[in-house]
C-alpha cells in the first residue's frame, strides 16, 4: 500500500529508466546452509588434536589409552551430570535460555496419578519418553478399566514394541562412549547374526490381540510391522509364516518388508543358487505389485550377496545389479560399494587380477565432485565402506598407490566421519601402515606417519614395533632420537605390559645399525636416552628392597587400625617399581650406549648391579657391552676394573676373552702385580685362543 | 599416563608401646619425640607424563593455516608459529628489559585475535557462500538509479549475544529514511509535511527519518512507522479552517504578492498618477526589480546582508526617480 503513494518524478537527468525493474530471485537455502558451506573450507589437519582433546599441550592425550581415558571420562562426566538433574529436578526448571533447550531440562518425571488413572494421553506421553514396557502395562489397565483408546494409539504401540522388539530402547550412548562400543560392548563382538527375537512377548501378544479386532488397512499395517519385526531381529523362520499368511490373506507387503525380507535371505535359504532364485522372486513379485525399489532394497541384496561368500557368480551378479540401480536412478551409496568391495574379494586370497578397486576409486571421486564435496550418510551399511576398502586393498591386491589414495580421499572434507567406531579406524590404520612398511620408502611413508600419529591415529604395539623395524631396515639414522620421544609420547615407554619388549627393541636398534659413523651429538644423545631409562625405571637391589621389607613389618606392629591404606600405597610404590624387569641384555645395551659416551660412573655401576643380582636376571652380559667396558676402563686408567672385567669374561667363557687379554696386555701402566693376575686368568681359562696370548 | 604415588603422613592414634597386663596403662594424649613410627615416610615424588612439544615446532611452512585456525579461538601460544609479544616493561629489572613473551601470556589470551580471518580464509568464504549470492541488478548503476528504483530506506538491527538467550530488546528498533521529492506534493501539502515533521526533516538533504520503537516488537513498529508516514502524508494535504488565521509572521517563505508592501508600494504608485489601473503595466520592469530585492532581503537573511540591501536601496531610489 505504501507503494502507491509514492511515484516516480522524472529526475533531473534524462536517462531513460524503466518504470520498475525485478529484484534478483532470493535463492532459497535452509538456516544453516551457510554454516554448512563454511564448514567444507575445513579439512582434516593431522597437526592438530581432536576437538574433543584441544587444550594446553600438558593435558592434551596422545597415546590410545590417555585418549581413551579423556574421552570415557568427559562422557562420564556428562552422564553424571544428567543424573543429577534427573535426581534433583526441582532445582533445575529455571530457563535462561530463548528459545528453550529441552535436552537441557531434566526428564519428565511420570507422576503415580497418571499410572492410577490411566489415559490415551499418558500411553503416548510415555511412548515418547521412550518407556515402552511401562506403556504396554498401562495399555493392558486401560483394556482392563475399559476404557476407550484410539486405534492410532494402539498401532503406534505396536508399531513401537515390534521395532524395539518388546524391550525399551537403548539408551542412545554419548558418542564418545559410542566410539569404543566394540570394546565397551562385550556381547556379540564377532558380528554373528543371532536370533534375538523374544518369543511370545509383548508383541506377540499385541499381535494376536488386534488380528481380531483390524479392518484390511489396518491389517496391513499390522502385518508388515510384524514382518518387519520379526526380520529384524533375525526370526526368519516366523517371519516367513507371517508373510504366507499375508499371502493367503491377500494383504499387500509394503517396500520395507521387503527390504528387511531381501537382507534376511541368507536365513531363509541355505543354497547360493536358491538365495538368488528367492530373490528374483521376491522382486518380480515387488515390479508386479509396482513398488519401487530404493536404495535400501539394492544394498539388502548386495548384503546377502556378500553372505554367499566364495559364489562364481556373485561378481557377475552384483555388477548387472549396479547397472539395474543407475536405471532406476538411485545412486550408489558408500555402504553399496562396500558390499561390492566384499563381493569381489570373498576372503584373503582371491581376486588380485579385477582392478575394480581403482574404478570404485575413481566413481567415488567423481560423485564426490559432482554432490558438492561433500557425502551424506545414506545407509547404515556405509560405515563399513573405508574400513573394506583398505582392508581389501592392503590385504588382496597390496597396492600401495590405491592405499595412498583411498587415504587422501578419507582426509578430504569430513569423509572422516565415515570411519564410526574406534576399532575400525585402528584396523584401518594398521592394514594402510602394515603395507606401506613393507612396500613404500621412507620419502613417503614418514610425512605420511607424521601427518597422522599422535593426533589422528594412536598406533598400537605391533605397529609401532613393525616401524621400528621399518626404521632399522631402512637406516634412517637421523630419526632414531625422534622416535625415542615419540615412543614415550605415545605411552609405549610408561605402559607395564608392553615396555620392556619395547626398550628391548629400540635398543637394539639405536646399537645395531651401523655404529662407526655416529657423530658426536648422536652419542650424546644415545647415551641421554639410556640415562633417561635409568631414571625412569631405577635399578632397585634386593638390599633396599629388603629394608622397604622391614619397614613395613616394622609399621605392622605398630600401627593397626588406617594402616591398610597405607600398607597398599606402598605396596604400589613397591609394585611400581619393581614391575619393571631389567634383563642382562637390557643392561648390556645400557652398558654399551653409556660407555661409548665415556661415562665410566654410570656403566660401572650397571655393571656391578648385574653381578649383585645375578640371581634374579635373565640373560648374561653379552660380549659387546663386556669389550666396551673394558675399552673405556683402559682408556681410563682403571686396571683394577679392567681386571674384574676380563676375570667376569673368562667366568662367562667369552670367545672374546683373547682380545681383551690381548688388549690389556698391551697396555704400558700394567704393574707387576696387574700382570700375575693376567697370567693366573690365563692359566684358569678354558679357551684355546686365550693361551695363545704372549703375555708379557 | 599422569599417575602420582602418595603416601600419607598419619597421626599416632593409638597409645605407645604395648603395655603387659596389670600394668597401668599410661594415658599419653600427645605423641612424644622419641616414638615415631621410624625414619619419616617421604611423600612420594609426583610424577608427571611428558609434556609433548608445543605444536608449532612441528608446523611445516608451507601448511595450510585455514585448516589449524578454522574458526574464532582464544590464542593458544602452543600453536601459533609467530614469535608474538605483548605487554609493557617499565624498566631493565622487569623481565630483562624484553618484551613479554607469548608463553603464558594473559593479555594475549584476553584480547580478540584475527587468525581466523586471514585472506586465505576470506578467499574461501567467500568461494564457499557464493553460490547463495545473486548478482547485482544492473538497473541500479548509480546512486541516482537507486533513489530512483529504490525510494525508501528501511533499517532494522539484529544483536547477537553469546548468552543462550536470542532475544535483545534493541532490535525492535525500525527506521524509515526518504526524500521528500519522492512524493508527490503542492505547495501547501509540503510545507505542512514539513511543519509537522518538525526534528524528524533534515532540510540539507532533504530527507525524512522516522524512527519507530515505541512497541515491543519489530514487526509491530514496522506496522506503526507505515501507518505514520500515510497519516502524514494525507494530513499534509488536508486543510484545516484554522489554517487561514495565518500571519504574516507564520509565512515560511516571503511572499511579496500577499505582502503590506506591495499593497503600500501601488498606493503610493496610484496616488502620484491618473489612471489607477494602468498603473502596474506602466512601472512593471521598476515594480519587477523591487520585487526581486525586497524578497532577497527578506529571504536571504545574513548571507548577502549588505548587497541585498545596497541593491534595495538603488531600487527604492529608482523608482522614486530620487538621486542621492
Amino acid at each position: 500500500m505504501l507503494w502507491r503513494i509514492f511515484h516516480r518524478y522524472a529526475s533531473t537527468t534524462m536517462t531513460n529508466r524503466s518504470k520498475s525493474f525485478t529484484y534478483p530471485q532470493r535463492i532459497n537455502r535452509s538456516p544453516t546452509a551457510i554454516l554448512e558451506s563454511l564448514n567444507t573450507c575445513v579439512q582434516t589437519d593431522g597437526g592438530n588434536p581432536s576437538y574433543l582433546f584441544m587444550d594446553d599441550p600438558f593435558l592434551i592425550p596422545t597415546s590410545a589409552h590417555e585418549k581413551r581415558q579423556l574421552s570415557l571420562s568427559k562422557a562420564s562426566g556428562k552422564k553424571a551430570a544428567r543424573w543429577i538433574m534427573d535426581r534433583y529436578s526441582y532445582a533445575f526448571f529455571y530457563d535462561v535460555a530463548v528459545p528453550s533447550i529441552p535436552s537441557y531440562f531434566p526428564n519428565y518425571t511420570f507422576d503415580e496419578k497418571e499410572f492410577i488413572e490411566p489415559d490415551e494421553t499418558t500411553l503416548y506421553k510415555l511412548m515418547n519418553w521412550n518407556k515402552i514396557i511401562k506403556a504396554y502395562e498401562i495399555y493392558k489397565k486401560c483394556l482392563d478399566y475399559k476404557i476407550n483408546i484410539s486405534d492410532t494409539c494402539k498401532y503406534a504401540l505396536f508399531d513401537l514394541l515390534c521395532i524395539y522388539n518388546s524391550d525399551n530402547p537403548m539408551e542412545i550412548l554419548p558418542p564418545e562412549e559410542d566410539w569404543y562400543r566394540r570394546e565397551l560392548n562385550e556381547t556379540n563382538q564377532s558380528g554373528l547374526v543371532q536370533r534375538t527375537w523374544k518369543d511370545n512377548g509383548l508383541a506377540e501378544q499385541m499381535f494376536e490381540e488386534l488380528k481380531l479386532t483390524a479392518t484390511s488397512e489396518q491389517k496391513i499395517r499390522l502385518y508388515n510391522s510384524f514382518a518387519s519385526g520379526l526380520f529384524k531381529y533375525n526370526h526368519a523362520e516366523k517371519a516367513m509364516i507371517i508373510i504366507d499368511e499375508m499371502k493367503q490373506n491377500n494383504i499387500s507387503i509394503d517396500l520395507i518388508t521387503y527390504n528387511y525380507l531381501l537382507r534376511s535371505t541368507s536365513l531363509i535359504k541355505e543354497t547360493y543358487d536358491t538365495r538368488w532364485q528367492f530373490m528374483i522372486e521376491y522382486l518380480n513379485e515387488m515390479k508386479q505389485n509396482s513398488i519401487q525399489p530404493n536404495l535400501r532394497t539394492f544394498n539388502s541384496i548386495f548384503y546377502t550377496l556378500r553372505r554367499c561368500s566364495l559364489y562364481e557368480r556373485g561378481p557377475i551378479l552384483a555388477l548387472s545389479l549396479l547397472n539395474e540401480m543407475r536405471q532406476c536412478g538411485i545412486e550408489p551409496s558408500l555402504g553399496t560399494w562396500a558390499h561390492i568391495i566384499m563381493i569381489f574379494y570373498p576372503n584373503d586370497q582371491i581376486g588380485y587380477d579385477t582392478q575394480i578397486l581403482p574404478q570404485i576409486m575413481d566413481e567415488l571421486e567423481k560423485q564426490y565432485e559432482l554432490n558438492g564435496k561433500q557425502f551424506q550418510w545414506r545407509d547404515i551399511d556405509d560405515r563399513e565402506f573405508f574400513f573394506n576398502i583398505m582392508f581389501k586393498a592392503t590385504v588382496n591386491c597390496r597396492d600401495v598407490d590405491l592405499a595412498k589414495r583411498i587415504h587422501r580421499f578419507q582426509m578430504t572434507g569430513s569423509n572422516s566421519r565415515f570411519i564410526p567406531d574406534g576399532f575400525k579406524e585402528q584396523m584401518y590404520y594398521t592394514n594402510m601402515f602394515r603395507l606401506l612398511f613393507r612396500f613404500d620408502i621412507p620419502e613417503h611413508v614418514i610425512p605420511l606417519w607424521e601427518s597422522v600419529v599422535p593426533n589422528i591415529y594412536s598406533p598400537s604395539i605391533n605397529i609401532i614395533e613393525d616401524f621400528i623395524e621399518f626404521i632399522s631396515t631402512w637406516n634412517i639414522k637421523d630419526y632414531y632420537v625422534r622416535l625415542w620421544s615419540d615412543l614415550i609420547l605415545l605411552g609405549f615407554i610408561d605402559n607395564k605390559q608392553n615396555n620392556r619388549r619395547i626398550i628391548e627393541r629400540y635398543l637394539a636398534l639405536l646399537i645395531n645399525n651401523d655404529q662407526e659413523n655416529l657423530s658426536n651429538e648422536q652419542i650424546k644423545q644415545y647415551a641421554n636416552i639410556a640415562r633417561q631409562i635409568l631414571k625412569r625405571f631405577p635399578l632397585t637391589s634386593d638390599e633396599d628392597e629388603q629394608q622397604i621389607d622391614d619397614q613395613q613389618q616394622q609399621q605392622q606392629q605398630q600401627q593397626k587400625r588406617e594402616v591398610n591404606e597405607e600398607q597398599q600405597q606402598t605396596k604400589q610404590l613397591k609394585q611400581f617399581q619393581s614391575k619393571f624387569q631389567y634383563s642382562g641384555q637390557l643392561l648390556s645395551n645400557l652398558i654399551y650406549l653409556l660407555t661409548r659416551a665415556d661415562d665410566f660412573d654410570a656403566s660401572w655401576s650397571l655393571y656391578e648391579y648385574y653381578f649383585l643380582n645375578k640371581n634374579i636376571l635373565i640373560n648374561q652380559l653379552n660380549e659387546i657391552s663386556l669389550m666396551s667396558l673394558l675399552k673405556l676402563s683402559i682408556n681410563q686408567n682403571r686396571i683394577d676394573y679392567a681386571l674384574n672385567i676380563v676375570e667376569k669374561i673368562n667366568e662367562f667363557n667369552y670367545e672374546c676373552l683373547s682380545d681383551a687379554l690381548d688388549l690389556l696386555n698391551r697396555h704400558e701402566n700394567l704393574d707387576h702385580k696387574d700382570r700375575q693376575r693376567l697370567r693366573t686368568i690365563q692359566k684358569n681359562s678354558s679357551l684355546e685362543s686365550a693361551h695363545l696370548v704372549k703375555l708379557v | 599416563m599422569l599417575s602420582f604415588v602418595r603416601t600419607f603422613r598419619q597421626a599416632q592414634r593409638s597409645t605407645g608401646p604395648k603395655s603387659q597386663i596389670g600394668e597401668f596403662r599410661v594415658l599419653q594424649l600427645t605423641q612424644s619425640k622419641g616414638s615415631g613410627s621410624g625414619p619419616m615416610k617421604k611423600r612420594g615424588k609426583l610424577k608427571f607424563k611428558e609434556v609433548p612439544p608445543p605444536r608449532y615446532l612441528r608446523m611445516s611452512t608451507d601448511q595450510d593455516w585455514t585448516n589449524v585456525w578454522p574458526t574464532a579461538t582464544t590464542f593458544k601460544q602452543s600453536v601459533v608459529p609467530l614469535p608474538i609479544t605483548q605487554g609493557y616493561v617499565s624498566s631493565d629489572n622487569e623481565n630483562k628489559g624484553l618484551p613479554v613473551e607469548k608463553y603464558a601470556n594473559a593479555e594475549l589470551m584476553k584480547i580478540p585475535n584475527f587468525l581466523h580471518l586471514t585472506p586465505n580464509h576470506i578467499k574461501k568464504h567467500c568461494a564457499a557462500i557464493k553460490k547463495y549470492c545473486t548478482p547485482w541488478p544492473e538497473e541500479l548503476n548509480s546512486d541516482e538509479a537507486c533513489e530512483y528504483y529504490l525510494p525508501i530506506e528501511i533499517t532494522t538491527y539484529d544483536y547477537l549475544n553469546s548468552t543462550p538467550s536470542i532475544r535483545d530488546s534493541r532490535a525492535r528498533v525500525v527506521k524509515f529514511q526518504f526524500k521528500l521529492t519522492q512524493l508527490e506534493f503542492d505547495e501547501h501539502a509540503r510545507d505542512k509535511f514539513v511543519r509537522l515533521a518538525g526534528q524528524k526533516y533534515n532540510a540539507d538533504k532533504d530527507e525524512l527519518t522516522l524512527i519507530a520503537d515505541k512497541c515491543p516488537y519489530r514487526k509491530q513498529n514496522y506496522d506503526y512507522a507505515q501507518y505514520l508516514l500515510t497519516a502524514l502524508y494525507f494530513e499534509s494535504w488536508k486543510t484545516e479552517n484554522w489554517e487561514k488565521d495565518r500571519t504574516k509572521n507564520d509565512w515560511q517563505t516571503y511572499y511579496w504578492d500577499k505582502s503590506p508592501s506591495r499593497t503600500r508600494l501601488l498606493d503610493i504608485l496610484k496616488a502620484s498618477e491618473k489612471d489607477p489601473k494602468s498603473v502596474l503595466d506602466d512601472n512593471k520592469k521598476l515594480i519587477e526589480r523591487y520585487r526581486a530585492s525586497i524578497s532577497r532581503v527578506q529571504d536571504e537573511g545574513v548571507e548577502n546582508e549588505l548587497k541585498n540591501l545596497t541593491d534595495y536601496k538603488n531600487d527604492v531610489l529608482m523608482l522614486y526617480n530620487l538621486k542621492l
